[in-house]
């Protein structure tokens, strides 16, 4: 008996070995039912990421709520539930990196570490490990360093009490601050952190901020390498001024030394290599997508989706059509098999009409994609809802969705 | 699916030629230094005999068509066990915050080998225990009969260490063709593939147009010249299961690898290029990873060997390629002896670098031993 299974698993793998080839540009792969989660589409919901062992981990949150939650998806199939931490008055940033079996994600003041294997969080650096004053993270840039020998980055931090600022290296593994360094101009007041970036192919992590000093309100992008040592420092010359998080998601680099930032109102913030300012694009933009070697802001006119090339001196190239998003919207209709992972064992299911479950459109995210693999990434569906005693509740789904640059 | 050898060696007719086993052994006391510039200052610079390691072999007939072998391995290397793990609450909420864990370390011997080998004739051998998996070539030389102190980087990532199973190998004209096939437990891989289920499944082929030779990669200055070419296989279908303890993933790992090695006139020459592709049922994110590596040596009839090595790897190549290399360098000093010509003592100094291109990091290595055989 067992040696038919070892044949049929070694029939099955053969099968797989041939017959999976890469997603289709907004081709959806399996979905993934993991849970059912207070909301209607578009949901409170950030896009996924994973990690190197192929581990799932889902953000339920908003940036202006407190109830952020995390949901981890084993590699080897199953969910785990949902953990909750938050801490500070903002809501949820994102997610600022993995590595082999875990990831983190910034949320409030708090930042989160999230370990794939058990579906366990903690809060890291909640507190100074010296004095024990609570630890407020303003900034913290979404990326983390992974090498055998370090997992860092880089964050501005404050004591609760205290107005003093500081920027720090933070050692994720050992969940301590090293190179403390007070953020300059000293005596600085009302400090901002308007977004955080990452440029992990320049090695380069920013942080846009906007503070008084000596009467006058400057905002700045000060941009820092892996090891928290600042290599640049841009005066922005902004038309409106931003408030503290006014980016959604993170800033993100053309890899040439220009970044885009995008606003909630449809805004964007773009930098150069010596200068900043602010646009309100012709389109309505929403979102960044970053390929291996451009970046562009990607938003709607109509109902079509659009993405516009930024350039490496951080001009703004003109709208373009860009199919993935209308194709993977339009790819969810009908009846759709569902792999039920909710409980043990795992089972097959069908929804009818399921929807894309996060922002307007199927990839328009602020949010940096999750390269699921080369050509696709982790985005998250929604399945029938029904009526809960506050909100809707609806089933969610983890889908890898493919995709190409526009 | 597990391999008892007791068993084995009870099948068959009663020993007729049983004899006392033959010792033989090693010791290979080793002083290294890693140097990681990118590290904090604490793991920056390591010196040490940590990498010192003796090996104690028993093998011979217990049967006119039955061998066996045992192979013990010892080390320096430790590796930490946990001891003790205490859960803090360190602001009195009534919560854990932190976990204090405190660990031990153990030693790492083991027992490496341990096969029965039964030979109805002179072409085939059918082989039942622990021992190297038939894939790649590097992977089925000896411990003592490598050109450096350790396997290629390259190959240690694809495959490591030693798996319970059985094996056939088929030798036609003197080796001129040696086709081998296996089936294993497929737990023994250094990968991480625990808590699973499903055999491992390998084949091997190696032409040898001029006759076979072994796997050794140094030895006499005088020998003859030889070359081959091979190529080997390994398909490991297995299921993984939840948490719960049903099975979730269906799972498909396969491995390749095809090799070039020459040895003749104290040349020894060996590249090997690998490949891996392993898909499931649910993710569809394959893991692929490809490698490669080429060594040299040469064996002066004083007994000098300058040595090379080569190698690459890129690692999840399929959603985010990690690159690394490595390049090694060194000498080895065979001193003459007449007490045990076979196999002379050795003394050998060995630089090793690594990049890791996409990691951002490097390690240097240095190490001086010496290899001992009796």
């Amino acid at each position: 008996m067992h040696g038919c299974k070892t044949i049929a698993g070694l029939i099955t793998g053969l099968v797989l070995f041939s017959c999976a080839p890469p997603l289709e540009d907004g081709e959806w792969g399996q979905i993934r039912y993991f849970g059912e989660i207070s909301g209607e589409v578009p949901m409170r919901l950030l896009p996924p990421m994973t990690d190197r062992e192929g581990n799932v981990y889902v953000a339920y949150g908003d940036r202006f709520r407190s109830d952020t939650a995390v949901w981890v998806g084993r590699h080897s199939g199953g969910w785990k539930n949902a953990c909750k931490v938050h801490r500070g008055e903002f809501g949820v940033h994102g997610f600022i990196g993995r590595s082999t079996d875990e990831a983190w994600l910034w949320t409030g003041d708090a930042l989160v570490h999230i370990w794939g294997n058990s579906g366990t969080c903690h809060e890291l650096l909640d507190q100074d490990p010296v004095t024990g004053t609570l630890l407020r993270w303003q900034g913290i840039a979404p990326w983390v360093r992974d090498s055998p020998s370090r997992k860092t980055t880089v964050g501005i931090v404050r004591a609760a009490a205290e107005e003093q600022v500081f920027v720090a290296l933070l050692d994720l593994e050992r969940e301590l601050m090293v190179n403390l360094q007070p953020l300059q101009p000293a005596g600085l007041s009302g400090l901002r952190v308007i977004g955080t970036g990452a440029d992990p192919d320049n090695d380069e992590l920013l942080f846009v901020i906007g503070y008084e000093f000596e009467g006058r309100v400057t905002h700045e992008a000060l941009i820092y390498n892996s090891d928290g040592e600042q290599l640049r420092r841009i005066t922005l010359d902004l038309d409106t001024e931003p408030d503290a998080y006014a980016i959604v998601g993170f800033f993100q680099a053309t890899g040439g030394g220009a970044w885009a930032g995008v606003r909630e109102d449809g805004g964007l913030i773009l930098l150069s290599k010596d200068a900043g300012y602010d646009l309100m694009p012709e389109f309505d933009a929403i979102g960044l997508l970053k390929t291996s070697s451009e970046l562009f802001v990607t938003g709607i006119i109509g109902d079509k989706a659009v993405a516009a090339k930024v350039a490496n001196n951080s001009a703004l190239n003109g709208a373009q059509n860009w199919n993935a998003p209308v194709r993977a919207a339009s790819g969810l209709s009908g009846s759709i098999s569902v792999l039920d992972e909710r409980n043990s064992p795992l089972t097959r299911s069908r929804w009818d009409e399921p929807k894309n479950a996060i922002g307007v459109l199927p990839l328009l995210t602020a949010h940096p994609l999750d390269r699921y693999t080369l050509d696709s990434t982790g985005w998250l569906v929604a399945g029938p809802s029904y009526t809960g005693p506050a909100e809707e509740i609806t089933a969610i789904g983890f889908a890898p969705l493919g995709w190409s640059a526009p | 699916m597990t391999f008892g050898i007791p068993l084995l060696l009870a099948i068959g007719t009663p020993a007729l030629a049983q004899q006392a086993p033959e010792i033989s052994g090693y010791v290979q006391p080793s002083l290294a230094v890693r140097y990681l510039p990118q590290a904090v200052p604490q793991y920056r610079l390591a010196y040490g005999l940590a990498e010192s390691r003796a090996g104690l072999q028993f093998q011979g007939k217990g049967h006119e068509a039955w061998e066996y072998n045992i192979y013990l391995f010892l080390t320096g290397e430790t590796i930490d066990v946990l001891t003790h793990a205490i859960a803090l609450d360190t602001d009195n909420d009534g919560d854990a915050e932190k976990i204090y864990t405190r660990s031990e370390p153990a030693a790492r011997n083991f027992l490496r080998e341990a096969w029965a080998a039964w030979m109805p004739s002179d072409a085939i051998r059918v082989q039942f225990g622990r021992m190297s998996v038939p894939y790649t070539t590097q992977a089925q030389s000896n411990d003592t009969e490598l050109l450096f102190p350790h396997r290629a980087s390259p190959n240690a990532v694809f495959l490591e260490g030693r798996d319970l199973g059985a094996t056939a190998k088929m030798e036609i004209n003197d080796g001129v063709l040696q086709a081998q096939i296996g089936v294993f437990n497929g737990t023994g891989q250094a990968l991480g593939l625990g808590g699973q289920t499903g055999g491992l499944y390998a084949a091997r082929v190696d032409l040898n147009p001029l006759g076979g030779f072994d796997r050794s990669e140094t030895g006499d200055a005088r020998g003859p010249f030889r070359f081959g070419i091979g190529a080997g296989l390994i398909a490991h279908p297995y299921t993984k299961y939840d948490g719960a303890g049903y099975p979730s993933t269906g799972v498909m790992d396969f491995r390749g690898t095809a090799s070039v090695r020459m040895t003749g006139g104290g040349f020894h020459i060996l590249a090997e290029g690998l490949g891996r592709y392993e898909a499931d049922t649910i993710t569809h994110r394959p893991i692929t990873a490809l490698g490669s590596f080429g060594q040299a040596g040469w064996r002066s009839l004083g007994g000098i060997e300058p040595v090379f090595r080569l190698g690459w790897v890129v690692e999840d190549l399929s959603f985010a390629p990690r690159h690394s290399y490595w390049g090694e360098g060194g000498i080895n000093f065979y001193l003459k002896n007449t007490q045990n010509t076979a196999n002379p003592a050795r003394l050998g100094i060995h630089y090793v670098g690594e990049i890791r291109y996409t990691e951002r990091e490097t390690a240097h290595a240095t190490s001086a031993q010496a290899l001992v055989r009796f």
